[in-house]
């Protein structure tokens, strides 16, 4: 009997990790069956490891935003923001023709440049969002539009290339075949999964998430939490503006704004609640997974980029319709229990 | 009276607004012409009508992010009938009517999905954009359409009155302004006299609490996202009309769903009861647009333009919700 319920709460426990699982599983079987001899390439799955870091990073921005029951629309433009910056000062490495210590440095104050783009940007949509109470959406929306008209007048609306080649090896290098920037994403990952699950922020975060009065009264600092979590989305989305800096060695201030889309698809597919207070980083990883598989199978099958809009546009309704279903079908069970007890 | 123009947020805009033109005006005299106003009032025709949408979107407390799209396939999708079956005469009527159509039954997707899956509006409309998008140009077509039928064409040169300024450049006040006034007083009737207009509000003010006095929640919002529809097909063909052309993908405001939502934060202001309202909406929107249309001639560089306006936006967002206890339920 205790053998049996245990089986069905590590199951009810784990249910969205094992849905996403099959969901990934069903992708990866039906596009090696309609083309196998060019999808179970070694090639392809390494071009897919290059592929994958960018949405990783605006994902686990979004997760985060998410989760404190807000939406962070401005990613995509705080990372384009950082990118630029930090391009600006790599760029002298190339014109100085440095060398040694000189290139490490610079090259370590770009990276830190960016870093702080990200923690500024990400304070001051928590500053506004939490202090001045506008909600996240409109504030994000306003900011983003802000922060990628800076990297407008930074650049003139130009592109900004020409970053040292060390610098761009470990955008376009691999260690053990797996790439240096998918390295990170899988460090990223594993650092929000223990900030989420171990420590008190994580804690606080996801509380507030659900219920921000309720935490408010058992005396949780909600303003100081939510300032946190977004000074953490700056962060992830200038980490991947130096991913992006790394492999493509060109910084824009438009760069993939269709990113902002696919995050939310991705964080939502990965089972985190855009209501707040709920999200996993083992589900988000496999729903990128699958995304990644489902792009790669459609660029092999010929289709074109709308027909990905088509079919993610359509993948999104549905994932948060099942959500829905499941739901409504417990509720009723339980309803229906009840119902014969009391009877 | 400065405390009654403190209290009143519409009259606070209309103020602020008068303050900016003059401004401007100060700057730079060409502005204040009778000849900038019809240009101004031309480029904020399609921008006033779509803010309407969001507006009642917003009033029912959803955003609403799919809005440009749908208008852009029931414009586009009408005008490819026509052009496919050769129909270039005939009445401008069955044209809006083929377009309403077609916009109210897209809209029923966000209905269902908005109002009987219970879901997250933003996130919705926002899938629903990305499927209609892909529909359209994957399957439909992603041609520009170049010849609209002929009543379209001779709507989309129609004008009331005509101005010169110094430059000796011709501005038109265009007929379609006409569309735009009658829309927004059948508006402001419908939402601040009408049954069905308060229901909204109370939708938007809570849920739950609606429903409790027994408002039929699905109904309200089944006919108000079919007005929602109604009134953005109209804005789509007027566009099309204006720009003398049809286009899948319009730049100029699918992507832009920010202005809209911006120009009813801005309009609505700190007015306690609801998160919408008709002519703060216009005032929003004549302020976006006066902002926009006239930064070039203030001399503001080009690349500047969208940092000035972010932060103008942002500030309007400040000042507008930190004193409207509304929004703060949006999230």
């Amino acid at each position: 009997m205790s053998a049996i319920s245990k089986k069905s709460v590590w199951f009810a426990r784990n249910q969205d990790v094992i849905r996403m699982l099959v969901v990934t599983l069903a992708i990866f079987i039906l596009m090696s069956a309609l083309r196998p001899n060019l999808f179970l390439r070694e090639a392809n799955f390494i071009s897919m490891g290059y592929q994958i870091p960018e949405l990783g990073f605006y994902s686990l921005a979004m997760m985060m935003a998410m989760l404190a029951g807000g939406i962070d629309l401005s990613i995509v433009s705080i990372g384009n923001l950082a990118c630029i910056i930090s391009a600006f000062i790599m760029q002298r490495a190339v014109a100085g023709q440095y060398a040694g210590a000189r290139l490490a440095v610079t090259l370590a104050a770009g990276v830190l440049a960016a870093l702080a783009t990200g923690f500024i940007c990400g304070l001051l949509n928590g500053l506004l969002i939490s202090y001045l109470k506008i909600p996240p959406m409109l504030t994000t929306m306003a900011t983003s539009s802000i922060y990628t008209g800076i990297g407008i007048v930074l650049t003139e609306g130009k592109s900004v290339s020409g970053v040292p080649d060390a610098f761009q090896y470990l955008g376009n290098h691999a260690f053990l075949q797996i790439p240096y920037a998918l390295w990170l994403l899988i460090a990223a990952m594993a650092g929000t999964a223990f900030l989420l699950n171990k420590t008190t922020f994580g804690f606080q975060l996801k509380m507030i998430g659900s219920n921000p009065l309720a935490s408010f009264y058992t005396g949780m600092q909600n303003k100081k939490v939510i300032t946190k979590a977004s000074i953490y989305s700056g962060l992830m989305s200038a980490l991947c503006g130096l991913e992006i800096l790394a492999r493509t060695n060109t910084a824009k201030s438009d760069y993939a704004a269709t990113y902002v889309f696919q995050s939310i698809l991705c964080a939502v597919l990965g089972a985190t609640n855009p209501n707040g207070g709920f999200a996993k980083v083992s589900c988000l990883a496999l729903a990128l997974a699958s995304l990644q598989l489902l792009s790669s199978g459609f660029n092999l099958l010929r289709l074109g980029g709308y027909f990905k809009d088509f079919t993610w546009g359509a993948l999104l309704l549905f994932v948060l319709s099942i959500d829905y279903l499941a739901k409504a079908i417990k509720r009723k069970k339980q309803k229906s229990m009840i119902m014969k007890i009391e009877n | 009276m400065l405390n009654r123009i403190k209290g009143n947020s519409q009259l606070t805009l209309l103020v602020l607004l008068v303050v900016i033109w003059l401004v401007f005006g100060i700057v730079n005299p060409q502005i204040l012409t009778l000849a900038n106003f019809f240009s101004l009032s031309r480029a904020a025709i399609v921008p006033a009508i779509f803010a309407l949408a969001e507006m009642i979107m917003m009033a029912l407390g959803c955003v609403d992010i799919s809005y440009a799209m749908i208008a852009s396939v029931s414009a586009y999708g009408t005008f490819y009938l026509w052009n496919r079956n050769g129909w270039t005469d005939g009445s401008i009527v069955p044209i809006f009517l083929c377009a309403i159509a077609i916009a109210m039954l897209l809209e029923l997707i966000n209905w269902f999905f908005i109002d009987r899956i219970d879901l997250n509006s933003f996130i919705v409309t926002l899938g629903v954009q990305s499927l209609l998008k892909g529909f359209l140009l994957a399957f439909v077509s992603t041609a520009y359409i170049y010849t609209l039928p002929s009543p379209i064409q001779r709507f989309g040169l129609s004008y009331l009155g005509k101005a010169l300024s110094k430059d000796g450049i011709e501005s038109v006040l265009h007929s379609s302004v006409i569309i735009v006034a009658v829309l927004y007083l059948a508006m402001n009737f419908i939402m601040e006299r009408t049954k069905f207009g308060r229901e909204i509000y109370a939708i938007g003010g809570d849920v739950d609490s609606a429903r409790r006095v027994g408002i039929n929640v699905s109904r309200v919002r089944l006919c108000s996202m079919l007005l929602v529809g109604v009134i953005c097909a109209i804005g789509a063909v007027l566009h099309d009309a204006l720009s003398r052309a049809s286009m899948p993908l319009p730049t100029d405001y699918v992507g832009r769903e920010l202005n809209s939502i911006a120009a009813v934060v801005i309009g609505t202001g700190g007015s306690k009861k609801a998160k919408g309202i008709v002519t703060g909406t216009l005032l929003g929107v004549l302020l976006l647009q006066t902002i926009s249309t006239n930064l070039v001639m203030l001399g503001v560089p080009s690349f500047w333009q969208q940092a000035v306006s972010g932060i103008i936006i942002l500030a309007g967002m400040i000042v507008q919700t930190t004193n409207n206890k509304a929004f703060k339920a949006l999230k």
